[in-house]
């Protein structure tokens, strides 16, 4: 491979390609049972909060137990969200510089998503 | 692995185009895991904005409300929530497969024809609830 992109997409800790997708695979797994448990409790809040303005909001985003609750939910999801599409994309793009190229986007745009959405959470904690 | 085949002269064979197929609830329900879960993907984003909409008290951050809450916004929304609730309950099916269970054909029809009942009873139940709480303030 030619790509000069290749050289970031290894995972440290895998000597085979092998080694590192089944590793990739057992990841996903780990995070969608995670979310298994994080999805129903997100999907419940919104559900409970629903006729809450936006003070009751913050004020509900900003307890201690909720804060950390958002904070990992946000971040699981997006990474399951960067395990999935990077799976997507290694099937569908065959042209491997592009491949590796829209990977490394993808896994760049949820982290910054996911550290502006724990980051929006801390703010709420700090501000109460 | 793919390219290791790149460079020979020959085409590679390739094996029959998804549309030549009767669509079936397993291949279906297949695809839709994964459109889904791209819809999900993208959708990620919007909880972000959300969070951030909320964090900051700006008057900008009230057009991200705005849109959110108008007929667009609410019809993408509930796409997403179906897209969440199918996910779910079609990841739940998968890790089943995945721990070797539930894997004969008469179980995977059963299942494939429950995902899609649990998924659009909770997109209703949420929505209907919703709307219902939303009312009554």
């Amino acid at each position: 491979m030619t790509c000069p992109i290749s050289k970031l997409a290894g995972t440290s800790g895998c000597s085979s390609d092998h080694q590192r997708a089944s590793f990739h695979w057992r990841m996903q797994r780990v995070s969608a049972l995670v979310l298994l448990a994080l999805t129903p409790w997100f999907v419940l809040s919104l559900l409970f909060q629903i006729s809450s303005d936006i003070e009751n909001i913050r004020f509900w985003l900003s307890q201690p137990y909720t804060a950390f609750t958002m904070g990992l939910f946000v971040l699981i999801s997006f990474w399951h969200g960067a395990q999935g599409m990077q799976v997507v994309i290694e099937d569908y793009v065959h042209t491997v510089c592009v491949r590796l190229a829209l990977i490394k986007i993808f896994n760049i745009a949820s982290l910054v998503f996911a550290l502006l959405g724990v980051g929006a959470v801390i703010k709420l904690v700090l501000n109460s | 692995m793919n390219e290791t085949n790149r460079s020979s002269p020959r085409p590679r064979p390739l094996s029959p185009h998804l549309q030549i197929y009767r669509p079936q609830i397993t291949s279906v329900l297949s695809i839709l895991h994964r459109a889904t879960g791209m819809a999900l993907a993208f959708g990620g984003f919007l909880l972000t904005l959300w969070l951030m909409a909320i964090a900051f008290y700006s008057p900008v951050w009230d057009v991200f409300f705005n849109v959110m809450n108008s007929m667009v916004g609410r019809i993408i929304l509930m796409g997403l929530s179906w897209c969440l609730a199918f996910h779910f309950y079609a990841g739940i099916r998968h890790l089943r497969w995945d721990s070797v269970k539930g894997m004969d054909l008469p179980s995977v029809y059963r299942s494939g024809y429950l995902v899609i009942a649990l998924s659009t009873i909770t997109t209703l139940v949420i929505w209907i609830y919703g709307f219902y709480q939303y009312s009554l303030r």
